[in-house]
């Protein structure tokens, strides 16, 4: 960590005072239309952090509503069913498409994946800012379907047919056409990104830096950007086919016109469910480079991971029909679905048990990224285990559509999307403004927000088993579930106490902005190639281009404790 | 502490297990809670306990590659230990499924429903247990259903999708427009017990309530044998 303090100090346009004309060009130029793929990477975050705010929103207002059906929700007022069915589908929604696939794609892909190979920018420049700029389009009309006449869509996340097909069923008309074409806009962008990723990953490598030397985060971002292109055109192009059924009298998804509902399903989960692993493996990637970094010793069994990723990702094509075990399809097609989502199980335990291992023989040294990476796989552990009920055909009969889904899900997706990319944001935050993140505000930011959020799951784990059904607007109109209503409250108040600890992060930002240390190129110890440049780096990344030697995550031996053996030759 | 306990989780109110195969739902979800809840513990607490041990170790050996291979070869031994749990789930699963999805017993009474946004349009067959014929009753939000026989819904919906969900016999079903689901089982206890839709299909999704009642021989026959419908009649509460 005493490396010699090579830095710059982060250079910002905003912070002078008199702008001037030739300034303000230096302005666009460089934040706006930039085709630096740190830039890039950064606006991605700002995206997926303002997206994630409405999304934030949209949690709190649900949760107020089931643990105080039909009063005033403070900063909104009081929450009716339609609206509470339009929030829903923004929140799934956002989350998915407008905050995991922007933050964990978006930002870290193309902020890292240049830097761990050691090119000096993305294979396609100019293509990579139109993804950018395609995603903040998306972005838009997605938001400006809350501002049309009949609100935003109101179908859910999943927009099941016909639902979803017809404005009569839900009063809502212009806000779905606004969600499939965001969706299909979105799609578009995250396929431009992943084919810069996929070819930047595998064209652009330093020399000496072979494939089985990549740091798995980049393994993880190229298995994810594989997947996406192999899963987002079923629904994109279900997509076009559900607008000419709302618009141009086919009849694909509606029953009474020849066609078949449950299509859509098909289509829907047969990109869902690689999806949730496109949203996952990057957050594993951070997790692979978190851990080794600060327990100072290799990852264990790192070709094994490969593989497992490998397998996770062929496995995820065959699975998706595990969502629709009681959806009337045909009940023998449920035995070799629900083998291979069963199975699915072993390649993730074999990345989880390959992090905990790392903790073996470790010698920590304790900082934030390392507290919210393990925070994250603690949390996962948990959603990972709840998914084989589910894909037990009897039980699931029981469970699906109830909270237990809800909570499932919900503990593999928030570690991945808010605990591993917080892990990430305070890992990187120095490599990318030179600042270092303050650690007693981090800590307990990351402390609060895993203790709330154990609160604001787990009970709905028991609701979900006590058949609490989701979806439902006032729970207390069932006599069955009005019993339920004090877990509701846990998890509210729990809500609310997680939100707010976000506050310590803010403040942090701000300050350390400001205020921080400065932080040398490498300050975490780390063996891969970002921490070999500047921190930022320069335009174009590397002063000279780097030679790797070794596979990363080494370390030595020294008097003071162990030092790393980065990858590159010095 | 246990009362604190039994306030958050009240047990009591629970759906009871009331249908022929609910109990073996609920003894196949605790058989997959101590399988994977012990590979649960297990993992939290190596995870728990290395990172405590070197929190405190200060300038140990570094790890070898040797020290490598030896955790690669126990990684994937658990591996293939969780595979064989995995199987052993399924198999355990795999039969319960098949007695569920079987085809009913010819002599299970049929009983058609019609889903709609927001109510459950229920068509009893009546004394002569046929579908179809004069004695029919139709009852809104109201199913009924004899104890200790097996029952078959047959379910269509007029628009959306909704799923038909009774709690208590551990039965869902999704419903959809243009086809006609069928599922049967059969309620081992008299009562009355929660029918709700399970799939979101509206902004009256939440309100898509329903009861269903469980009649003792004696008490089924009596309802069966008048014409008019019974029950209240909750037409308009949609
Ligand atoms: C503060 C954290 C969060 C809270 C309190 C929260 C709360 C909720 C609630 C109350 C629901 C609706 C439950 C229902 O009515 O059925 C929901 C649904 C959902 N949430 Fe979250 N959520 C949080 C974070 C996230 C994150 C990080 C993601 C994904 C990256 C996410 C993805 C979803 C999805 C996909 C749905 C399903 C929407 C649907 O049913 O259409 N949530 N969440
Ligand atoms: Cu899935
Ligand atoms: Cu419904």
């Amino acid at each position: 960590m005493e490396e010699s303090l090579r830095h710059r100090a982060p250079h910002s346009a905003l912070g002078r005072a008199g702008v001037s004309f030739a300034q303000l060009d230096t302005f666009w130029r460089k934040w706006v239309f930039s085709t630096d793929h740190k830039v890039i990477g950064l606006q991605y975050l700002g995206i997926a952090s303002v997206m994630g705010v409405v999304g934030a929103f949209a949690a709190y207002l649900m949760r107020w509503q089931l643990a105080f059906p039909g009063s005033s929700a403070p900063l909104y007022g009081v929450l009716d069913p339609p609206p509470y069915n339009a929030w829903l589908t923004m929140h799934g929604t956002i989350m998915m498409f407008f905050v995991a696939m922007p933050l964990l794609l978006g930002a870290f892909g193309n902020y890292l994946v240049p830097l761990m190979v050691g090119a000096r920018d993305m294979a396609f420049p100019r293509l990579n800012m139109v993804s950018v700029w395609t995603l903040g389009l998306a972005s838009a009309i997605f938001l400006a379907s809350f501002f049309v006449e009949e609100g935003p869509a109101a179908a859910g996340w999943t927009n099941y047919t016909p639902l979803s097909a017809d404005p009569a069923f839900t009063g809502v008309g212009v806000g779905f056409d606004l969600w499939l074409v965001a969706v299909f806009v979105d799609f578009a962008a995250v396929l431009m990104s992943g084919i810069n990723v996929l070819t930047t990953a595998l064209n652009l490598r330093a020399s000496g830096l072979t494939l089985m030397r990549l740091p798995l985060f980049v393994w993880t971002q190229i298995v994810a950007a594989v997947l996406f292109l192999f899963s987002a055109g079923p629904l994109m192009g279900a997509i076009l086919m559900l607008l000419a059924d709302r618009h141009w009298g086919t009849g694909f998804f509606l029953a009474d016109r020849g066609g078949s509902p449950l299509l859509w399903q098909h289509l829907f989960w047969f990109f869902g469910h690689p999806e949730v692993y496109v949203i996952l493996l990057p957050a594993l990637g951070i997790f692979l480079e978190v851990f080794p970094t600060f327990a100072r010793r290799p990852i264990a069994a790192y070709g094994t991971i490969v593989a497992a990723l490998w397998a996770s990702a062929a496995l995820s094509f065959v699975v998706w029909a595990h969502h629709m075990f009681v959806s009337g399809m045909s009940v023998q097609l449920a035995l070799p679905f629900s083998i291979t989502t069963i199975i699915i199980s072993v390649p993730f335990a074999i990345v989880l048990f390959a992090l905990i291992a790392t903790l073996r023989g470790a010698e920590l040294q304790s900082a934030t990224p390392f507290w919210f990476a393990l925070s994250a796989v603690a949390t996962f552990l948990l959603g990972g285990v709840t998914g084989i009920f589910l894909g037990s055909p009897a039980v699931d009969m029981y469970l699906h559509d109830t909270y237990f889904v809800v909570a499932h899900f919900h503990y593999t997706l928030f570690p991945s999307v808010v605990l591993g990319g917080f892990a990430g944001i305070y890992y990187w935050f120095p490599k990318m403004t030179g600042r270092l993140l303050g650690e007693r505000l981090g800590q307990w930011h990351c402390g609060l927000t895993f203790v709330a959020f154990q609160f604001v799951f787990l009970p709905l784990f028991v609701a979900g088993v006590a058949g609490h059904m989701r979806r439902v607007y006032d729970p207390s109109y069932y006599a069955f579930l009005e019993p339920l209503l004090p877990l509701h409250r846990v998890a509210t108040g729990a809500t609310l106490v997680l939100l707010a600890a976000q506050i310590l992060f803010l403040v942090n930002v701000v300050w350390s902005l400001w205020r921080g240390r400065v932080a040398a190129s490498n300050p975490w110890g780390g063996t891969t190639l970002e921490w070999a440049t500047t921190s930022p780096p320069p335009h174009e990344n590397f002063a000279v281009a780097p030679v790797v030697v070794r596979e990363p995550y080494l370390y030595a031996r020294a008097a003071a404790g162990r030092v790393p053996n980065p990858q590159w030759s010095s | 502490m246990p009362r604190f306990l039994a306030e958050v989780i009240p047990r009591s109110s629970w759906p009871p297990a009331a249908s022929s195969f609910a109990a073996e739902v609920d003894s196949l979800f605790l058989a997959i809670t101590v399988v994977v809840g012990v590979w649960w513990v297990a993992s939290e607490l190596a995870l728990v306990a290395w990172t405590w041990a070197a929190l405190r170790r200060r300038h140990s050996a570094v790890v070898t590659a040797s020290d490598r291979r030896r955790e690669g070869r126990w990684i994937l031994r658990l591996a293939a230990l969780v595979l064989v749990c995995d199987l052993a789930i399924e198999a355990r699963g795999h039969g319960l499924w098949a007695r569920i999805v079987a085809p009913p017993p010819r002599t299970a009474l049929p009983i058609r429903i019609e889903a709609r946004q927001f109510a459950w349009l229920v068509h009893h067959p009546g004394r002569d247990r046929t579908l179809g014929t004069a004695d029919d009753i139709e009852l809104q939000n109201e199913l009924h259903i004899p104890v200790g026989e097996p029952v078959e819904v047959r379910l269509t919906s007029r628009d959306v999708i909704h799923s038909f969900f009774l709690p208590a016999m551990r039965v869902k079903q999704d419903v959809l427009p243009g086809t006609e689901a069928r599922r049967w089982f059969v309620a081992t206890q008299a009562g009355s017990f929660p029918l709700a839709c399970a799939e979101l299909c509206g902004f009256g999704h939440y309100r898509m309530a329903g009861e269903l009642v469980v009649h003792d021989p004696a008490s089924y026959e009596e309802l069966a044998g008048e014409r008019t419908p019974i029950g209240v009649h909750r037409e308009g509460e949609s």
